[in-house]
């Protein structure tokens, strides 16, 4: 095992680095800047059974080192992202993980379903999207109906299940530890914190679904704290994301716990980000004489005085 | 529309940032190479070592060389304020070219509309035009005479050129549609000149429906809120008109536009 390899559940990884879902499309708006083959994988937009419109614009806003975002999924449906997508960032990429959203049960069902076959490496299941009225977080905020539909994806498919959490809830633990007992094989923790901006002058929400997903480097050492808290609460692999800007924020997400991370907003600012950071981690490595199997999990707490 | 040539991501040098107008600054870079056609945008990263502002912004080009480009904002907020402060030799970051660009004619009339910052890029689309031997037209409008931007560079490459102000300091007292709608009557419909427009969005719809009316065909450049710029964040919808139950579907301004044409937006 090379220093950078990693493993979450059956599925290995060159090295840590992934992308988060959303923010990298299909990979193909990355190209000009990526070999997307460098990375440890792709994790795709949301694909719902049907196309899905999104929301009305505004759908982005900036704030502090961060920014809200309202997309509502906005996607041509399984069958177009079969047939047009999938085939060409399988040509590009290490692993591909799809990440599948519904409005119900079935939904998710169908759309595991409908990738079975498909040769993917991994379903990332996203019960967390906070911007849709039906489906998505609805899941993900409810212990029973998170493990109820895993439960059933779990029948559903032999595919490698990555639950994606939100972080819009009380005591993640308690989803976490639902999920891993219907038989998820990793989460990914976590999704976008609720938020909403208001234009001061208008008087009204600037967001047009009026509330929105925070993200960016703002939301670093939330999401850090989530995948601390829920590794001491599962046994199986965790995915870090939120924030990740360069490798000190990967390196935290190892020794909080995760075995990899998702490289999200920054995508956007820096496009070529995700390799640069396979590279930076690599000397990291070096430098340090450790791996990546060392750092994850190894942060170390003192112990209270006297 | 015509597809993009490949993106480049590069360190720009500025070799001036000034106050052009009242509120509005130009800025020009050093990039050799980076080559746009008219229509087209870049996102300008500000600070390239910090997260705040965090996105890039968008931006076109009001002049264009082998050398680099120059570029006309406005200062409405943190971001723009801190470009003010961006003096000579600094360093910035630039993603380039985006977007499709105008869909241009090949001969004939074309009438240029601007409001606002919306007017900086149609003088290097006008200056193109011209340079290729196009007959131009201009509209330059404006909240009031002292925000009026590129108002030589517009006149000296166009065979007429008319302002007009919200406040009636300058030009017509009234909005650019209005302006407009003078001078097609002025220069008539024979040839059909072809409108390519940037400005705020009532000013584009009413356009729209000005073109519709005289059957013009009319090119409008959108404005939206943005992060990425090259297409995979979804951020930037805009409502485009489609064969469904809806009667529209979300297309991104930065990559499927930002120049439409103005029958095939469903306008709000």
């Amino acid at each position: 095992m090379n220093n950078l390899q990693t493993a979450i559940g059956d599925v290995t990884l060159a090295n840590p680095i992934l992308t988060a879902s959303g923010t990298y499309g299909s990979g193909r708006e990355y190209e000009n800047f990526v070999d997307l083959k460098k990375l440890g994988g792709i994790v795709t937009k949301s694909v719902t059974l049907k196309p899905t419109r999104g929301n009305p614009p505004p759908r982005v806003v900036e704030t502090p080192s961060g920014m809200l975002n309202a997309i509502g999924l906005q996607n041509e449906g399984l069958e177009y992202f079969l047939k047009e997508l999938l085939p060409p960032l399988q040509k590009k990429a290490a692993r591909v993980i799809v990440n599948i959203a519904g409005k119900t049960e079935n939904d998710y069902v169908a759309l595991a379903e409908g990738l079975s076959d498909s040769g993917i490496d991994a379903l990332e299941v996203n019960i967390s999207c906070p911007n849709v009225k039906e489906g998505g977080m609805a899941f993900g905020v409810c212990e029973n109906a998170s493990s109820a539909l895993v439960k059933k994806l779990r029948k559903a498919t032999r595919l490698p299940l990555w639950v994606k959490l939100s972080p819009n809830v009380t005591d993640i633990r308690v989803v976490a530890q639902a999920v891993e007992q219907a038989g998820a094989d990793a989460l990914v923790v976590a999704n976008t914190f609720l938020g909403i901006a208001i234009d001061i002058e208008k008087r009204r929400p600037i967001l047009g679904n009026v509330t929105g997903g925070l993200s960016g480097p703002a939301v670093h050492p939330l999401a850090l704290r989530l995948v601390w808290q829920v590794a001491g609460a599962v046994k199986i692999p965790l995915i870090g994301v939120g924030g990740v800007a360069g490798i000190r924020e990967v390196i935290a997400f190892l020794l909080a716990g995760a075995s990899a991370v998702e490289v999200g907003t920054m995508n956007f600012v820096e496009p070529d980000l995700t390799g640069r950071l396979v590279d930076e981690l690599s000397d990291w490595l070096k430098s340090h004489k450790t791996s990546v199997s060392d750092l994850i999990g190894a942060l170390e707490i003192a112990p209270p005085r006297g | 529309m015509p597809r993009t040539n490949s993106i480049s991501d590069l360190t720009a040098t500025v070799t001036a940032n000034r106050e052009v107008a009242r509120g509005f600054w130009k800025m020009s870079l050093a990039a050799p190479g980076v080559k746009f056609k008219p229509g087209q945008f870049f996102q300008l990263r500000i600070h390239g070592d910090s997260t705040q502002p965090l996105l890039r912004r968008p931006f076109a080009p009001s002049e264009v060389s082998e050398n680099g480009f120059s570029f006309i904002y406005a200062v409405v907020g943190a971001g723009t304020a801190a470009m003010t402060r961006l003096s000579k030799g600094a360093e910035t970051g630039v993603l380039a070219p985006l977007g499709n660009g105008y869909n241009l004619p090949r001969k004939g009339r074309v009438l240029l509309v601007g409001g606002g910052c919306g007017t900086p890029s149609l003088r290097f689309t006008g200056e193109v035009l011209a340079a290729r031997g196009l007959e131009v037209y201009s509209i330059i409008g404006a909240r009031t005479a002292c925000t009026l931007l590129e108002v030589e560079a517009l006149k000296k490459i166009s065979t007429l050129c008319a302002v007009a102000t919200d406040d009636g300091s300058a030009g017509l007292h009234g909005h650019a549609v209005q302006a407009a709608e003078v001078m097609l009557e002025e220069i008539g419909l024979k040839p059909k000149p072809v409108i390519l427009a940037c400005g705020p969005e009532p000013m584009l719809k009413g356009l729209a429906k000005l073109a519709a009316e005289k059957k013009l065909s009319c090119q409008v450049s959108l404005e939206e809120r943005m992060a990425c710029g090259f297409g995979a964040c979804m951020g930037c919808a805009v409502a485009v008109k489609a064969d469904n139950e809806d009667g529209f579907i979300y297309k991104r301004v930065c990559a499927d536009g930002p120049v439409f044409e103005a029958t095939a937006l469903a306008w709000s």
